[in-house]
C-alpha cells in the first residue's frame, strides 16, 4: 500500500511537471500516432478501435492516440523497415520473431518493462509462462502480453452439416470429413494462408511426435520440414484441399475464405474466436441466405486446439521519447484493467487464467451462445499446441507457404517435395 | 503532334503529311478491303484491351457485391455513389492526392528547370566532354530504379528524411533525366542560332539570353517533358511505398496497397477506391493529351 | 555536329565559346549533381557492397580469401545463383524478353504503321492506347488481378460461357500465371507505336514517290522501305521493352507474388525480398546483375540494329 501511495504521488508530481512543460509547448495533450492493422474491416478492429476510443476518453486532455491503418499482411515487414529507418512507432504489437530476437533484443532497441510489472503488481494477472518467455537473459522484460489464452478451433455451418450429439473432440479428421460429405472447407493460399495453416497445425498435432515438434519450435524456428509427421500431415491436407476445398481457395485471401463461409459456399472455416463478431449480426457480409445463428463453434477434429502462449505483444522501442513512453505505458496498463480484459474476451473470446470474472462479464458471456460454445469446446483431453505459423520463419509463414500450396493442390508437388521446398526456403532466408 | 513539337524535321513532316493526305482516296480493291477489315479488327482489339479494364472497374464500382459476383458484364442498374461516399469518408484521399501533387509536381517544376539548363547548353554550345556528358546522362534511362534501392533508402535515412514528403520529392527530382534531355535538347536545337547572336550583340548576358529568349521559345518542349515527368512521379509506387510509412505522407498509388485488404469483403468499395486512384491520372492525360503523346514519341528520337 | 568543329586543328573552341565555359558548367551543375547523387553514388555503393557481408545493422564487412572466393568476396553472388528462385527468375526474364522483342514490339509497330496510314479514327486509337500508360502500374496490376479472378473476373466468366466447367487459376497455377503476368503488359506498346510512327513520318516523301513510280505495292513499300528506315525506332523500342522486363516488379508483386511456388519470380522480386529479409549484400548483388543485364542488352541492340550508323 505504501508503495502504491508513493507511486501515485510520484505520478502526480510527474504529471504536474509534465503538464507544465507541455503546457508551454502545446496545448497539453500528448498526441501520438499508432500504426496498427486492427482498424476498419479487420476482425481485430471490433475490440481494438473502441478500446483506443475509451483510452482517449479516459485520458482526455492528456494523451491522445490516433490510429493509422496498416494492413495485417504488411505489418511485420513495415515494422522491420521502420526499425531500419530508426523510426519505430511508440508502441508495437509483436513483429517478426526472428528480427526481434536477432536485432531488437541484442541491440537493446526496447524499453525494459520489468519496472512497470513490479510497480503495478501486474504478476497478479499476467500469465507466468508468457512473462518468462519475454524475459531476456539479463532479466529485462521485452513485451507484455494481454493475459488471455485463446485456443483456436473451427466454425461450421449447422444448417449444412450435423454432427449429431458428437463434437469435434470426439471425431478424427477422417470421421469429420465423412460427415462433411461434399461440403467444402474454406481454405486459402493467399496472404499467409491462415485458415489452411490452422488445419495443417491440427493435422500435425495428431501425428506421432507432431505435438512435440510444434511445441518445441516457437523460439528457434523450424528449419527442417523433412519430418514424417509433417509429410504425413501435408499429404492429408493435400487430399482435403483437392476434395473438400472451396472453388475459390487458390489465391484466396482471408476475406475470400470468410466470404466463402458467410455465403454458404463453405461449411467449415478454421479460425480464432475473434470471428464470432462476424456472426453476431449481418454487417453486410452475409449473402446467399447465410444466417449467423446457424454457426457452431468447436475445436479442430482430433480434439486439437491451437494456441501459442509464447509470443511477443506490446513493446516500446527505445527510440520512443519520454512522453511517448509514458503514453505507451499508460496504454498497456489500460488494456490490462479488468474491464478491458473482459471486454476483450467478450469481443474475441479466450480465457484469462488468473482473473476472477466479474458478474457483468459472466452475465454477458453467457448471452453470447456461440462464443460460449467455442470457448468451452476445449476439454481436459484437448491437445493444445502452437500453430504451424508460429514455428515458421516469417517469410515462409507470410508468403512462401501460401505460394507453394497451389502446386500441392494441383499435384505438381508431392507432400515430400513440398516439405523439401519449405526446408530449402527456410535455409535461404536465414539472416546474413 | 505536328502542331506541338517544334523539332528539326517539323517542316519536312508537315510536307509529307500534306502529300499523304491525298492518298486516303484510294480505289477499293479486294486486297484493300481485306486489309481494312484486318486492320480495324486489330485496332478494335487494341482499343478494347486498353479501355475495357478501366471501364469495367468504373462500372463495377456502381454495382452491388451480389451483382459483381453474379454478372460481371452487366451495366449498373443505378448510378449509386454510396461506395464512393463511404470510401471517401474512411480514407483521406484528398490528403493522398495533395501528397502526390506536392511530391510529383514540386519535383517536376524544379527539375524541369535544371534539365532545361543542361539541355540548353548541350544544344547550343560546344565545350569539352559535351558528348560524353550527354551520353552518360541519357544512359540513366537504362538503369532499373530498383537497383538503387538500398543506397537510396540509406541516404534518405541518413538525411533524416525517412517518411517525409521532402525525401520523396528529392528522390523524384532525379526521375526522367534522360527523357527530358531528349525532348528539351531537340527543342532548343530547333531555335535559330541567330537569336543568340543578336542577343549577344545587344549586350544580353548568358543567363538573360537563356531565360528571356530561349526558355519562352522552348515552352512546348518544357510542357511536353514536364507532363511526362509529372505523370511518371505521380504514378510512382515503389519508392513511395519504401520511403514513407505514415498516413500523413501517403501518396495515391501507395494507398492502393493499404486498402487492398480492408475492402476485400466488399468489391464495390474496392472498385470505387480504384477508380478514385486511377481517375486523376486519366483526367490529367485528357487535358494534356497532345503533349503526352508528343513527348513519348520524342523520347525515342535519338540524339 | 560537334565532331565537325573538333576536327579543326589548333584551338578547338573559339574565344567566345571559351568565355562561356563558366556559365556552361554552372548550367550543367544541378543536373550533374542530381546525376552524381542519385545515380553514380548509389550504383557505386551497390557495386561495392554487393561483395560484402551486409545486413543493415552492422557495417558492411569485406573478406577476401583466394582459396574460397565464392565464400568470401563473391559470397552474395554465390548465394544468389544458388537460390531456389534464381533459376525461374532468369528463365522468366529470358522468355519475357523474347516475348517483349517479338510480340510486344510487333504489336506496337503494327499500331504505329496503322496510325501512320491515317486510317479513319486513328486519332481516337492513339488517345485511347495511351490510357494504360498514364495510370499507375500498381493500379493496373490490381485491375488485372481482378480481371483474372475466378469469381468476379471477366476473363473466366467469359471462358465459362463456352466451357462452363472451366476454372483457370490464372495467377496461381502453372503455366497460367506466367501468361497472366504476360498479359498485364504485352499488349500495351503505345511507346513503341509512337516512336515508330515518329520515324515513319520522318521518311522523306520523295522516297515514297519514287516507289509509287516504280509501281511498288503498299506492302512491298512497308517491308523494303518503311520498316528498314525505322530501324532506330524499333531498336529503341526493343531496348526499352527489354529493360522494362528486367525491372518488372508491380506486375508480379501485386498479382502472383512470384508464385505458384517460385514459378513467376523475377530479379526485382528477389531484390525486394532480400531487403525485407535484411540481406542487403544479397540485394545489392541482385541489383548489380540487373544493371549488367541492362548494359549488355544495350550493347547487343546497338550492334544488331546498328543504332550508331546513319539511317539515310
Amino acid at each position: 500500500m505504501k508503495l502504491f501511495q508513493k507511486l501515485v504521488s510520484l505520478a502526480l508530481i510527474l504529471m504536474m511537471a509534465l503538464s507544465l512543460v507541455s503546457f508551454a509547448a502545446a496545448d497539453g495533450v500528448v498526441e501520438v500516432t499508432l500504426p496498427t492493422y486492427k482498424t476498419g474491416e479487420n476482425v481485430g478492429a471490433i475490440f481494438f478501435e473502441p478500446l483506443v476510443e475509451r483510452f482517449n476518453a479516459a485520458y482526455e486532455g492528456k494523451y491522445h492516440i490516433t490510429l493509422e491503418e496498416l494492413t495485417q499482411d504488411m505489418y511485420t515487414d513495415k515494422i522491420k523497415q521502420l526499425g531500419a529507418a530508426n523510426a519505430l512507432p511508440f508502441l508495437i504489437e509483436g513483429g517478426d520473431t526472428e528480427w526481434i530476437k536477432q536485432v531488437v533484443i541484442p541491440n537493446d532497441m526496447f524499453v525494459d518493462l520489468s519496472g512497470l510489472i513490479a510497480d503495478n503488481n501486474l504478476m497478479d494477472i499476467l500469465i507466468d509462462s508468457q512473462v518468462a518467455y519475454n524475459t531476456t537473459e539479463d532479466g529485462k522484460v521485452f513485451s507484455i502480453c494481454v493475459p488471455v489464452t485463446r485456443p483456436m478451433g473451427l466454425y461450421y455451418n449447422g444448417s449444412m452439416i450435423n454432427l449429431g450429439d458428437k463434437t469435434c473432440a470426439d471425431l478424427s479428421w477422417d470421421e469429420f470429413i465423412a460427415v462433411l460429405g461434399d461440403n467444402k472447407i474454406a481454405f486459402m493460399t493467399g496472404e499467409n494462408a491462415w485458415t489452411t495453416q490452422l488445419v495443417l497445425g491440427s493435422l500435425i498435432a495428431v501425428e506421432e511426435g507432431g505435438a512435440e515438434l510444434l511445441s518445441s519450435h516457437t523460439i528457434d524456428k523450424l528449419m527442417d520440414y523433412n519430418q514424417p509427421c509433417i509429410i504425413n500431415a501435408v499429404a492429408k491436407l493435400q487430399k482435403m484441399m483437392q476434395e473438400n476445398g472451396t472453388s475459390n481457395q487458390i489465391g484466396a485471401v482471408y476475406a475470400d475464405a470468410a466470404n466463402a463461409f458467410m455465403s454458404g459456399n463453405a461449411a467449415v472455416i478454421a479460425n480464432g474466436s475473434w470471428m464470432v463478431g462476424d456472426f453476431a449480426e449481418d454487417g453486410g457480409k452475409w449473402s446467399n441466405g447465410f444466417n449467423g445463428a446457424d454457426v457452431r463453434g468447436d475445436v479442430l477434429p482430433g480434439n486439437v486446439a491451437l494456441a501459442n502462449n509464447d509470443g511477443f505483444q506490446y513493446w516500446i522501442p527505445a527510440s520512443a521519447t519520454a512522453e511517448q513512453q509514458e503514453v505507451a505505458k499508460a496504454f498497456i496498463l489500460f488494456t490490462l484493467q479488468q474491464d478491458n480484459i473482459e471486454a476483450y474476451m467478450l469481443a474475441e473470446g479466450g480465457v484469462a487464467p488468473k482473473l476472477t470474472p466479474s458478474e457483468e462479464y459472466v452475465a454477458a458471456a453467457s448471452k453470447n451462445k456461440l462464443l460460449y460454445e467455442y470457448v468451452n469446446a476445449v476439454n481436459a483431453d484437448t491437445i493444445i499446441v502452437p500453430n504451424v505459423g508460429d514455428i515458421m520463419t516469417s517469410s515462409i509463414g507470410n508468403t512462401e507457404f501460401g505460394n507453394l500450396l497451389p502446386l500441392l493442390i494441383s499435384g505438381e508437388l508431392t507432400p515430400e517435395a513440398f516439405c523439401q521446398q519449405l526446408t530449402v526456403l527456410a535455409q535461404e532466408t536465414a539472416l546474413d | 503532334m505536328q502542331t506541338t513539337v517544334n523539332t528539326a524535321g517539323h517542316a519536312r513532316k508537315l510536307a509529307a503529311a500534306a502529300r499523304r493526305s491525298g492518298r486516303s482516296i484510294k480505289p477499293m480493291t479486294p486486297g484493300r478491303v481485306v486489309y481494312l477489315i484486318l486492320a480495324y479488327l486489330f485496332l478494335l482489339f487494341i482499343v478494347l484491351v486498353s479501355v475495357y479494364p478501366i471501364v469495367w472497374v468504373i462500372m463495377s464500382s456502381f454495382k452491388s457485391n451480389a451483382a459483381i459476383l453474379g454478372n460481371p458484364f452487366s451495366l449498373p442498374d443505378t448510378w449509386n455513389f454510396d461506395a464512393y461516399v463511404s470510401v471517401l469518408n474512411q480514407y483521406s484521399f484528398g490528403r493522398y492526392a495533395v501528397n502526390s501533387l506536392i511530391t510529383a509536381g514540386g519535383s517536376t517544376i524544379v527539375s524541369i528547370v535544371f534539365y532545361a539548363m543542361a539541355a540548353y547548353v548541350i544544344a547550343k554550345y560546344n565545350f569539352p566532354l559535351k558528348n560524353f556528358i550527354y551520353v552518360i546522362l541519357t544512359l540513366t534511362l537504362l538503369v532499373p530504379g530498383h537497383t538503387k534501392t538500398q543506397p537510396i533508402f540509406q541516404m534518405i535515412m541518413n538525411m533524416g528524411l525517412y517518411d517525409t514528403r521532402t525525401g520523396l520529392w528529392l528522390v523524384y527530382l532525379s526521375g526522367g533525366i534522360a527523357m527530358s534531355l531528349f525532348v528539351l535538347k531537340a527543342n532548343f536545337a530547333s531555335i535559330p542560332r541567330d537569336l543568340n547572336e543578336a542577343a549577344s550583340i545587344d549586350g544580353s548576358g548568358f543567363f538573360r539570353t537563356f531565360w528571356q529568349i530561349n526558355l519562352p521559345l522552348a515552352r512546348n518542349g518544357l510542357a511536353t517533358a514536364g507532363i511526362l515527368m509529372f505523370l511518371g512521379n505521380w504514378n510512382e509506387y515503389y519508392y513511395a511505398a519504401l520511403l514513407t510509412s505514415s498516413e500523413q505522407n501517403r501518396t495515391l498509388p501507395v494507398s492502393l496497397a493499404y486498402f487492398n485488404q480492408a475492402f476485400s469483403y466488399d468489391y464495390t468499395r474496392m472498385f470505387a477506391a480504384l477508380t478514385i486512384v486511377v481517375l486523376p491520372g486519366i483526367i490529367i492525360y485528357a487535358l494534356f493529351q497532345e503533349q503526352v503523346t508528343a513527348s513519348v514519341a520524342a523520347s525515342g528520337v535519338k540524339g | 555536329m560537334s565532331t565537325v568543329r573538333r576536327g579543326r586543328k589548333g584551338g578547338k573552341y573559339t574565344l567566345m565559346e571559351k568565355r562561356s565555359f563558366p556559365w556552361i558548367y554552372a548550367f550543367l551543375f544541378p543536373t550533374l549533381l542530381l546525376f552524381a547523387v542519385f545515380y553514380v553514388e548509389p550504383i557505386f555503393q551497390t557495386f561495392v557492397t554487393s561483395f560484402a557481408r551486409f545486413n543493415g545493422y552492422t557495417p558492411p564487412q569485406w573478406s577476401l580469401d583466394f582459396s574460397d572466393l565464392g565464400g568470401t568476396i563473391f559470397r552474395n553472388y554465390t548465394r544468389l545463383f544458388s537460390m531456389n528462385s534464381f533459376g525461374p527468375a532468369i528463365r522468366n526474364l529470358l522468355w519475357w524478353s523474347l516475348i517483349a522483342m517479338t510480340v510486344h514490339v510487333g504489336i506496337g509497330t503494327a499500331v504505329g504503321v496503322l496510325l501512320y496510314n491515317r486510317l479513319r479514327g486513328w486519332k481516337f486509337v492513339r488517345i485511347v492506347y495511351m490510357v494504360p500508360n498514364v495510370i499507375s502500374g500498381a493500379a493496373w496490376a490490381m485491375i488485372y488481378r481482378f480481371m483474372f479472378n475466378d469469381d468476379i473476373g471477366v476473363i473466366n466468366n467469359l471462358i465459362r460461357r463456352l466451357d462452363p466447367s472451366s476454372h483457370i487459376q490464372w495467377f496461381y497455377s502453372s503455366p497460367a500465371a506466367f501468361w497472366a503476368i504476360t498479359f498485364t503488359w504485352v499488349f500495351y506498346a503505345v511507346i513503341v507505336a509512337l516512336v515508330v510512327m515518329g520515324d515513319l513520318m520522318a521518311i522523306p516523301a520523295s522516297l515514297h514517290e519514287a516507289c509509287e513510280i516504280d509501281g511498288a505495292s503498299g506492302f512491298q513499300k512497308l517491308i523494303h522501305i518503311d520498316l528498314p528506315l525505322c530501324r532506330n525506332a524499333i531498336g529503341t523500342s526493343v531496348l526499352l521493352s527489354v529493360t522494362s522486363r528486367i525491372a518488372m516488379y508491380e506486375n508480379i508483386a501485386l498479382t502472383s507474388r512470384g508464385g505458384p511456388g517460385n514459378d513467376t519470380y523475377g530479379l526485382a522480386l528477389i531484390l525486394t525480398k532480400s531487403i525485407t529479409d535484411f540481406n542487403y549484400g544479397l540485394a545489392n548483388a541482385t541489383a548489380m546483375l540487373m544493371f549488367v543485364f541492362g548494359i549488355v542488352t544495350m550493347q547487343i541492340i546497338n550492334r544488331v540494329f546498328r543504332m550508331n550508323d546513319p539511317v539515310y
